[in-house]
């Protein structure tokens, strides 16, 4: 997989790119774990060019709301394609999640 | 129609999932949509690299020299993929009760989403290990 962060403004915009599962998840907690440490605890987590995630992921994701919900901060995710929403849908992770439909309104949400 | 058939052995190891990931997309691609609709790429995936995670992680737990076996069968009806280990298999017991985890919970989907995605589950044991077999029908 590969990660991109930007930042827009307060907001740590990290965009995933090809998969989040067992094989590439050591490299996202790895790359999360350093933004956190370093004070970023507004997410944005850009799933557009995500083309596949697994449970290893999907708890990944998981681990790294907590973490910052822990510091007051939240995690967002935004631009889902259809089967990776599906997921979501399918263990009910759009409940705990904030979804929302693109990055601009992922930071927006920040912003309110 | 002439079925499909694909048998191959890995390692218990993650670094075959790139490989996984784009199998069924191939074999796909390579027997055209009446053996293998497209919209059964994306659950067929999901439920194979689910399996070969339980395989790695739970039945030989980071052994990477234990062999895990794939086959995949394709015929007029349905797909059919089986994953053997060398584990234990998965308590009938959690078969039975399957349910999803609670959201904040980190691990615990995966047999869930497999359940989710294929239309037959069967767990079988036998002396050398375990096998996962999954069913995933084309007339629903």
């Amino acid at each position: 997989m590969n990660i991109k962060i930007d930042a827009v403004g307060n907001v740590a915009v990290v965009r995933c790119g090809g998969s989040l599962d067992a094989e590439s998840v050591g490299i996202f907690k790895k790359a999360m774990t350093e933004l956190v440490n370093g004070g970023s605890t507004q997410l944005v987590v850009d799933c557009e060019k995500l083309s596949f995630i697994d449970s290893m992921g999907l708890g990944a994701l998981i681990s790294l709301l907590r973490r910052v919900r822990n510091q007051n901060g939240d995690l967002k995710v935004a631009g889902l394609s259809d089967d990776v929403k599906t997921i979501f849908e399918i263990t009910r992770l759009h409940r705990l999640f904030d979804v929302c439909q693109d990055t601009n309104a992922a930071c927006r949400q920040f912003k309110k | 129609m002439i079925p499909f058939c694909l048998n191959f052995t890995m390692r218990s190891s993650v670094q075959y999932h790139r490989l996984l990931r784009s199998l069924l997309t191939c074999i796909q691609q390579a027997v055209g949509p009446r053996l293998f609709p497209r919209r059964a790429v994306w659950p067929t995936t999901l439920a194979l690299i689910e399996a070969v995670n339980n395989a790695i992680c739970h039945a030989h737990r980071g052994m990477t020299s234990l062999p895990i076996v794939l086959n995949i069968k394709l015929s007029a009806r349905k797909i059919v993929m089986e994953v053997k280990d060398q584990g234990r298999g998965i308590p009938k017991e959690k078969l039975k009760h399957l349910h999803l985890v609670k959201p904040e919970a980190m691990h615990g989907r995966g047999l869930w989403l497999i359940h989710h995605e294929m239309d037959r589950v069967i767990s079988k044991r036998n002396n050398n290990g375990h096998s996962l077999i999954m069913t995933w029908a084309k007339e629903k």
